[in-house]
């Protein structure tokens, strides 16, 4: 009996942290960081940027860390 | 006793570019750190830089990153004391795995203002929540805000 071979998921994406080898994402590098925001200043949830769960934690307390040090905005209405 | 090296960043504005009265406030900060029974491992300016949002009226201020040993208990403490400093704008400490590598940071580039809001109108007062200085401390849990 013959099946057909479900295709495998191929979209998912890299993360981008993991290729560069990040260790520890800083949030003193806002320049990078603001990549991750849309443009209200909310995080890119990482089902779209493909980031694995660590950096996305990561990213997440970099971002509100740059935030509180007004070198990111808030979430802008 | 519970000793931990820290990160610290200032954002320090006294109203004028002048540099003495930020260095006084740089020395308060010290003399604090002292009374702690912390130590100061350096003291690293970062320039001027506009805000994202304002900060007590202030569109701008100068950054510092100041590195410390220190006890954990006394960050609580030298908090408060900063917090009523009405020249010292915002002060957070993260607290570092392990001792400082200062000849690797060497080459850290000054804050761009590149990414400064500028416009009078679009200046809006956005006081972060309550106890978001409080987020240091802890690793937070991840969060997709958007959906
Ligand atoms: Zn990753």
């Amino acid at each position: 009996m013959a099946y057909v071979k479900r295709r495998k998921f191929s979209r998912r994406k890299k993360c981008k942290f993991c290729i560069d080898k990040v260790k520890m994402i800083d949030y003193k590098d806002y320049e990078r960081l603001r990549r991750h925001l849309t443009e209200r200043g909310k995080i890119i949830p990482r089902r779209i940027t493909g980031n694995c769960a660590k950096h996305q934690r990561q990213l997440t307390t970099a971002i509100k860390r740059a935030r509180f040090m007004a070198l990111l905005p808030y979430v802008v209405e | 006793m519970n000793k931990g090296y820290y990160e610290a960043m200032f954002i320090i504005n006294t109203g004028d570019d002048d540099e003495s009265p930020r260095n006084a406030v740089i020395d308060e900060i010290v003399a604090e750190v002292k009374k702690n029974k912390g130590t100061v491992l350096r003291i690293e300016p970062l320039g001027k830089k506009q805000f994202t949002y304002s900060i007590a009226k202030k569109r701008d201020g100068y950054y510092y990153l100041v590195y410390l040993d220190i006890d954990t208990q006394a960050i609580h403490k030298m908090k408060e004391k900063f917090k009523i400093n009405s020249r010292i704008l915002r002060e957070m400490f993260i607290r570092l795995e392990k001792e400082p590598q200062f000849d690797l940071l060497e080459e850290r580039k000054p804050f761009q203002d590149d990414n400064a809001i500028s416009d009078d109108d679009t200046l809006e007062e956005l006081e972060p929540v309550e106890d978001a200085g409080n987020d240091e401390f802890e690793p937070l849990d991840e969060e997709e805000e958007l959906e």
